[in-house]
C-alpha cells in the first residue's frame, strides 16, 4: 500500500520529479510528470536504459517511451512500482494528482501542460 | 575509488549524455552535499530568513542540481568536483532564485519579504496593521500598493478571501504571499502564462515563481485542514479534498 503523505513530509524526490516533468513540458509531451516518475525509477537504480529495461523485465522501446512522457501516469508499466516505492520522499499520489489536474485544465502544482481531457 | 566517486562519475557521465535519469541519481545522492553549498552562497546573500527555511534551500538545491546537469558536459573527472567547478553558474542561478541582484544591494528598493506593515482585509475593507515576518523597511498604503486595492475589491466580492489572506499570512513571508496572489489572480484573468506575467513583476524566474506558488499553497493547504480557524475556506474547490 502507498503510503499518503501530508505536504509536510513530502522530500525532495517529489520536487525532482516537478522538475523533469516541467523539463518534459517544454518539449512538448503530452504526460510530463508520468515521464518524470519513469526517470525516478531508472534514475534510483543509477542504470542505463538497457541495463534497466534488463532488470526490471520490459522492452527498451516501453521505457524509452514512458520516459519520453508518452504514457499516461495509470498506464506506466507495473514493473516499476517496487522501485518508486523504494524512493523516499516520493509523493505518487500527490504526483498523480497532479497529472490528474492539469489533463482537466484545474490548477495544478506544478506541469500545466497535460493533454486536457478532451483529447483523453 | 570509494563509492561516492563512482556514483559521482556514473552521475556526471550520464547527464553528459542528456539522460535526465541521471539528473535524478544526481540529486538523491549529491543533495546533502549541495545543501552545504546553497545555504552559504545564501548566507552570503544577505537572507537568513530563506538559507533557515529548508522548503527554500530544497528547492534551490533543485537547481543548482539542474544547472550541474546542464553543464555536465563541460566537466572532467579527477578535476573540481561539479559544484565547485559549477559555482559561479550554480550562485547565478540561486541570486535569481531568490530575486538577488548581483550588484552592490540597494535597500530603497528591496521588495521582498520587507513588508513590516501591510493592512490584513476583513470584509468591509481594511482593518488595522499587521507585522510579517520583516527584514526591512518598506512601506506600502492602499493608495500605492495595487495589490492591496485587488485583494480588498475580492474581500468585498467574497469575506472568505480576507481569510486566505490570514491563511497565507501565517505560513510564509510577504514575498511570497504577493507571489501567490498575484499569480493566482493572473489565472483568474485568463493569463495563458501567470509565471511569466508575475516573474517579470518579482524579477523571478518563471520556474521560481511556480515552485514558489507550489509550496506556498501546500504550506496553506495544511493550515486550512488542520486548523478550523480556516474551517471556511474547506468548502473552496481550492482546498477541497
Amino acid at each position: 500500500m502507498v503510503r499518503r503523505m501530508t505536504p509536510s513530509m513530502r522530500g525532495d524526490a517529489t520536487a525532482m520529479c516537478e522538475l523533469l516533468g516541467r523539463r518534459l513540458a517544454d518539449q512538448g509531451a503530452p504526460h510530463p510528470i508520468a515521464g518524470a516518475v519513469a526517470l525516478a525509477a531508472r534514475g534510483h537504480l543509477g542504470l542505463d536504459r538497457e541495463d534497466f529495461a534488463g532488470l526490471v523485465g520490459i522492452e527498451v522501446s516501453d521505457l524509452s517511451e514512458a520516459e519520453a512522457g508518452m504514457v499516461p501516469f495509470g498506464r506506466l508499466p507495473r514493473e516499476l512500482d517496487w522501485i518508486l516505492e523504494d524512493i523516499d520522499g516520493l509523493d505518487l499520489l500527490g504526483l498523480a494528482a497532479a497529472a490528474r489536474d492539469a489533463r482537466c485544465g484545474t490548477v495544478a502544482v506544478a506541469c500545466q501542460h497535460e493533454q486536457p481531457c478532451s483529447d483523453a | 575509488m570509494d563509492t561516492d566517486d563512482d556514483d559521482l562519475c556514473t552521475c556526471m557521465q550520464g547527464m553528459a549524455a542528456g539522460d535526465a535519469a541521471f539528473l535524478f541519481m544526481f540529486h538523491e545522492r549529491f543533495a546533502t552535499k549541495l545543501t552545504w553549498i546553497v545555504r552559504d552562497m545564501v548566507k552570503s546573500m544577505g537572507r537568513l530568513d530563506i538559507a533557515t527555511d529548508p522548503d527554500e534551500i530544497d528547492g534551490l538545491v533543485i537547481d543548482a542540481c539542474e544547472v550541474i546537469f546542464e553543464r555536465a558536459a563541460g566537466w572532467r573527472s579527477g578535476g573540481a568536483l561539479p559544484w565547485n567547478w559549477a559555482s559561479r553558474a550554480i550562485r547565478s542561478r540561486v541570486a535569481a532564485g531568490i530575486g538577488h541582484r548581483l550588484v552592490e544591494f540597494d535597500d530603497q528598493h528591496d521588495g521582498d519579504d520587507t513588508i513590516s506593515h501591510a493592512p490584513i482585509l476583513e470584509a468591509g475593507g481594511v482593518e488595522g496593521e499587521a507585522s510579517s515576518r520583516a527584514a526591512g523597511a518598506a512601506d506600502l498604503t492602499l493608495d500605492t500598493d495595487p495589490l492591496v486595492a485587488e485583494i480588498a475589491a475580492l474581500v468585498r466580492a467574497d469575506p472568505r478571501a480576507g481569510l486566505l489572506d490570514r491563511a497565507m499570512r501565517a505560513v510564509g513571508g510577504e514575498r511570497n504571499r504577493r507571489i501567490c496572489w498575484q499569480y493566482g489572480i493572473q489565472k483568474a484573468l485568463g493569463d495563458p502564462s501567470p509565471a511569466v506575467t508575475v516573474g517579470h513583476m518579482f524579477d523571478l524566474e518563471p520556474g521560481n515563481i511556480r515552485q514558489i506558488f507550489r509550496r506556498h499553497r501546500a504550506k496553506v493547504l495544511e493550515l486550512v485542514r488542520s486548523d478550523d480557524a480556516f474551517e471556511q475556506l474547506r468548502e473552496i474547490s481550492w482546498f477541497a479534498a
